[in-house]
């Protein structure tokens, strides 16, 4: 699908804010600041059961387990972030 | 509420049939057809809800439905650390666990260590485990695998082998044995209520 509203496209490295950015609050602590490839881009999506007004474009995120915790698996957390929370990084800068 | 005008004697009764209409619970229904027939199963991890307009199951309203299906090589487990997102409009009530603290933060900090002692799942070295962390705005429930020995079931059989926790992956779906065995000793089949829209 062609998504002119998102910034980031599957593949695209970024980074996470350490602080809120004055933006959607439910983005959990563990992965503030940390970094991830965008894994999902879901758009601009309604919500009105849960929450009032419109957010910016949603992404799935794919953190390495070890970015986020100090579990060295080989697995992978995914998470919901909106688009305010992320910035572009280098891939493995 | 007729008083008042909000509503009409036909709107109360119309309601009370629905809270109370036996249907059969959707996990089993929408997780047996997409075990049965590919076609369908593509549409629900492409589309999500959209997938399931034909199946005569509640389609929910809340959020966007992302459906992730185990493999071989993936176990897919779901939570919610900030509070407690499931698509419970299609699915019902959560397990208790699911809402516990322990569960939100073992999950996310050491998953495999926590399916091991939280749900004796022991996952090989050589299967990914993805944790997916709702925020409420998408949804997120299990495809879990076909268990072996069910070929040729029909789909209604399947949907009995569908538990609440393989559609979470903190388990995996009944083998026909494992259902024989329970109901042998009468173990209730969940059936967690899905509260109409």
């Amino acid at each position: 699908m062609n998504d002119t509203t998102s910034k980031y496209n599957i593949g695209d490295a970024v980074m996470v804010a350490a602080e809120n950015p004055n933006g959607n609050p439910r983005t959990p602590r563990y992965i503030r600041g940390k970094r991830g490839v965008i894994g999902l881009v879901h758009g601009v999506l309604e919500n009105v059961r849960d929450h009032r007004g419109i957010h910016n474009p949603l992404y799935t995120v794919k953190f390495d387990l070890s970015e986020v915790s100090t579990c060295h698996d080989q697995d992978s957390i995914w998470v919901d972030v909106h688009e305010e929370w992320l910035s572009s990084v280098r891939p493995d800068s | 509420m007729i008083k008042r005008g909000w509503a009409t004697r036909d709107d109360l009764a119309q309601r009370w049939k629905q809270l109370h209409e036996e249907r059969p619970w959707a996990g089993g229904v929408i997780v047996a057809k997409a075990w049965t027939d590919p076609e369908f199963k593509q549409a629900l991890l492409d589309t999500g809800r959209e997938a399931l307009r034909e199946l005569g199951v509640h389609q929910g309203k809340v959020g966007k439905l992302v459906v992730v299906e185990n493999t071989e090589k993936t176990h897919n487990v779901i939570v919610c650390t900030l509070c407690s997102c499931y698509p419970y409009d299609i699915l019902g009530d959560t397990p208790w666990w699911y809402k516990h603290e322990s569960y939100r933060t073992n999950i996310v900090q050491n998953p495999r260590a926590c399916v091991k002692d939280m749900f004796q799942l022991e996952l090989p070295s050589d299967i990914e485990l993805r944790v997916w962390d709702s925020t409420s705005d998408v949804r997120y429930f299990v495809l879990p695998q076909r268990p072996e020995g069910t070929e040729g079931m029909s789909e209604a059989e399947l949907a009995k082998l569908v538990t609440v926790d393989s559609l979470i992956g903190a388990g995996y779906a009944l083998e026909p044995s494992q259902l024989r065995a329970r109901q042998a000793a009468h173990v209730e089949p969940e059936m967690p209520r899905v509260r109409p829209d």
